[in-house]
């Protein structure tokens, strides 16, 4: 048993911490957030060159072939500092869909663009009967020759219009698992994102195909087959998302704390009232919750064990809870300051509320565990 | 990072040996029983034999050095002494709050003392009762409300306290009094006194679990200053000292047997025409109180790894306990939740399932909120950690005297 960080770790998360630190201050969070886009080319193009884009992509393929707790490492410091960018939509969740189902030429052609993140991907699954199970894909791919014809709607794609390619995941028969990967170019003639507007992390688009066609050859995977590709990619993409939201509730709970020893209220600092102490520990509780159930999990997937699944679906449903409620106390205790935009907390707050349900919330991933763990159907 | 706690050949083979001597040693009638309390007389019985026996081996008090009736075990081999009685529900079997109890001896205690008392408490031929103990809490100097006084060389007890034990009628009550005349209880001493002596008197236990909480009225008693453990006025050092006894490991692969009980009883029962578990809402809670048992599992192994590892413990053992009491309140509802009234049956009753220990859960879960203090002791104990409490950080709270050292059983 050793859970301490390897040397190369503690140097990434240093790395990290200086590199956000410098680039990222919440006055350019909110910058960022607030612009069409809500994505900063110019940091994606530093954290391109850092290599992070391709720490989980093999060295073959272009990339660095680090496991996942290393890439974790990264992910904590970015969660701690409110960075939205594409890098586990691409680099983790695309990437390892072409891994895990890929032709060797599909992977030799798309891995390495990915892994130095000159091409971006994201994975449109999600549609307006939201779910993250299998029978949640409705939207059709029909063949006609040596294509296949798309259909329908996919809403919360993230980063769909920053996003050079789309992995539309659709259904190709009428077994429950019977659905398939199609690349699908973003320009390409029928495909068209709108962003989605409201109180959102990381944007999201709705992606709209209409009579899209694309040749059989652009499938990742077999045809009918692509489920397993999905929820393997879907496991490494969640260990990784887990540890960002143990970033953000961290700093949800260090704000709370740092405030109430600097806010005086009838004399003294409001810490020392009992009833603001509760908020405190209830954000410091979840903030550890979820960064420890994560690292967990993360080593389960790294050594390969059996349970990692469980385990990074119990992960998910801790952080999915633990995030917003790391942020709700800790409104709790900022009161009226707290909602101010420039202050900083609400950059937090917001993403917790997107990441609860993103690749699968709190309800879906203990019904995940239950099936998992043979208890259920 | 590696979570896994990995077992050595030796620690395999030692392993396969307790496994063959509790095998051949357990009655059927303890095996699995989970519980201590609530127990007729003839089991009561045949646990103190089975104490004995384990005493017999040097395995009651592992830790112990073998002229006191330990056998020096090395923490791997506890490790795995109290995994293998814990898969069979008996971890209880060796307490921590003995270890406690025996550590203040060795600090305090002079020689005569460690001569009558370590050795019969390291054979499991002696029961003492003690003030109720609980780990990542302080006590308050005003907690000490019986009362000593110097007559000669004789001390005399008057008052009352509450106490807790492993069973019912012990042969020594551990005491904390104040001796200041004064009367400002800034001035405490610790006595371990023979339960037989004239003027103790015992309250039938009234309490929501058996022999938990028993009140002792002390009046006029008599006590020879050698039941006097350590000097006096170290008394609140010496509660503090045993309060704070780190509990070195906590069972890094042992899964919530209540967890994995409730499970399987969901498995096995059918309502509205179904299996409890093929239901989606049960399986939410299912999962929910599964998930707060692996969580404190979790952090138990950070914790034992910050002990190990020598890093400096503040905050987190309080925060595990406070995550434990609301576990165990949530397991209890969720418990209520998939089995009904049959939540609430005893041991006793035919239609009872698992022996009744979920209504033990019942009980217990209540009664741990409230062990010592209720769980805001906890989180005033967090807040004052993490510098936001009316107390300096580490005040009160610091475990780095080497009394604590080492493995507690």
């Amino acid at each position: 048993m050793d859970l301490s960080f390897t040397e190369t770790q503690t140097m990434m998360r240093d790395t990290a911490t200086r590199f956000f630190e410098t680039e990222l201050p919440k006055a350019r969070v909110r910058e960022i957030d607030d612009s069409d886009t809500g994505f900063s080319s110019e940091i994606w193009q530093k954290i391109s060159d850092l290599g992070w884009t391709g720490m989980v992509i093999p060295e073959q393929y272009g990339g660095a072939g680090n496991n996942f707790t290393d890439l974790g490492c990264v992910t904590e410091i970015m969660g701690y500092h409110a960075c939205s960018i594409p890098l586990w939509d691409s680099c983790v969740l695309s990437a390892h869909i072409i891994l895990e189902g890929g032709s060797e030429e599909q992977k030799q052609s798309y891995l390495p663009g990915i892994a130095r993140g000159q091409q971006i991907f994201t994975l449109a699954f999600t549609e307006p009967e939201y779910g993250w199970s299998a029978k949640s894909v409705k939207l059709e791919a029909t063949k006609s020759g040596d294509n296949y014809v798309l259909n329908g709607t996919k809403l919360f794609v993230p980063w769909a219009h920053v996003a050079d390619q789309i992995l539309v995941v659709a259904r190709t028969s009428q077994a429950e698992e019977g659905i398939s990967v199609f690349v699908v170019d973003k320009g390409a003639k029928g495909v068209t994102t709108r962003l989605q507007s409201g109180w959102l992390g990381d944007k999201v688009c709705e992606v709209t195909l209409d009579n899209v066609e694309v040749p059989a050859s652009s499938a990742i995977g077999a045809i009918d087959g692509a489920w397993g590709s999905i929820e393997a990619a879907r496991d490494k993409t969640v260990s990784v998302l887990n540890t960002y939201m143990a970033g953000g509730a961290q700093k949800a709970y260090e704000m709370c704390r740092d405030y109430s020893t600097e806010r005086i209220a009838f004399g003294v600092p409001i810490g020392t009232f009992q009833r603001v102490q509760d908020h405190i520990i209830v954000a410091l509780t979840e903030a550890e919750a979820s960064k420890w159930t994560a690292y967990e999990a993360l080593w389960r997937l790294d050594s390969g064990r059996d349970d990692a699944s469980t385990g990074i679906s119990m992960a998910k449903a801790v952080a999915s809870e633990g995030f917003p409620k790391a942020c709700d106390a800790s409104h709790n205790v900022h009161a009226g300051i707290g909602v101010d935009l420039d202050f900083g907390l609400t950059h937090y707050t917001v993403r917790s509320r997107t990441f609860q349900h993103y690749l699968g919330d709190a309800i879906y991933h203990r019904a995940r565990m239950a099936k998992l763990m043979s208890v259920s159907n | 990072m590696d979570f896994e706690y990995k077992y050595s050949d030796e620690q395999n083979k030692f392993r396969s040996d307790v496994r063959d001597w509790l095998e051949s040693n357990i009655p059927s009638e303890i095996d699995g029983l989970e519980e201590y309390s609530s127990m007729d007389e003839g089991l009561s019985d045949q646990i103190q034999i089975i104490k004995k026996k384990l005493g017999d081996m040097g395995w009651l008090a592992p830790s112990e050095r073998p002229e006191y009736g330990g056998s020096d075990m090395h923490p791997d081999k506890i490790l795995v002494l109290v995994e293998e009685l814990g898969e069979r529900g008996l971890h209880w079997l060796l307490q921590g709050s003995t270890a406690s109890l025996r550590n203040a001896i060795h600090f305090y205690g002079d020689q005569s003392q460690k001569d009558t008392f370590l050795k019969s408490m390291a054979m499991g031929e002696i029961t003492i009762w003690h003030p109720n103990l609980e780990y990542g809490v302080s006590i308050e100097r005003s907690d000490s409300v019986v009362r000593a006084y110097l007559d000669g060389d004789d001390y005399v007890l008057t008052g009352s306290d509450t106490f807790t034990g492993s069973r019912a009628n012990p042969d020594y009550i551990w005491v904390l009094a104040t001796t200041d005349p004064d009367g400002s209880k800034d001035q405490t001493a610790c006595f371990l006194v023979p339960s037989n002596y004239d003027g103790i008197e015992f309250e039938a236990s009234d309490s929501l679990v058996e022999n938990e909480g028993n009140i002792v009225h002390f009046e006029d008693v008599w006590v020879p200053s050698s039941c006097l453990i350590g000097d006096e006025g170290d008394g609140w050092e010496i509660m503090q000292s045993t309060l704070f006894s780190y509990p070195s490991f906590s069972y890094p692969n042992a899964k919530d047997r209540d967890v994995s009980d409730l499970i399987k009883y969901a498995s096995e029962t059918n309502r509205y025409g179904d299996a409890l578990i093929k239901q989606t809402f049960f399986q939410q809670l299912l999962m929910e109180v599964y998930t707060n048992s692996e969580l404190i599992r979790i952090l138990k192994t950070r914790n034992n790894w910050m002990a190990e590892t020598g890093k400096e413990i503040t905050y987190e053992t309080a925060q595990v306990a406070l995550l434990e009491k609301k576990a165990a309140l949530r397991l209890s509802q969720v418990v209520r939740d998939i089995m009904g009234m049959y939540a609430l049956l005893d041991g006793n009753d035919k239609n009872s399932s698992f022996k009744g220990k979920f209504h033990m859960q019942q009980r217990r879960s209540v009664l741990v909120q409230n062990s010592t203090a209720g769980p805001e002791v906890q989180s005033e104990v967090i807040a004052t950690q993490l510098g936001l409490g009316s107390r300096a950080k580490n005040e009160d709270y610091h475990n780095t005297d080497d009394k604590n050292a080492g493995i507690n059983l």
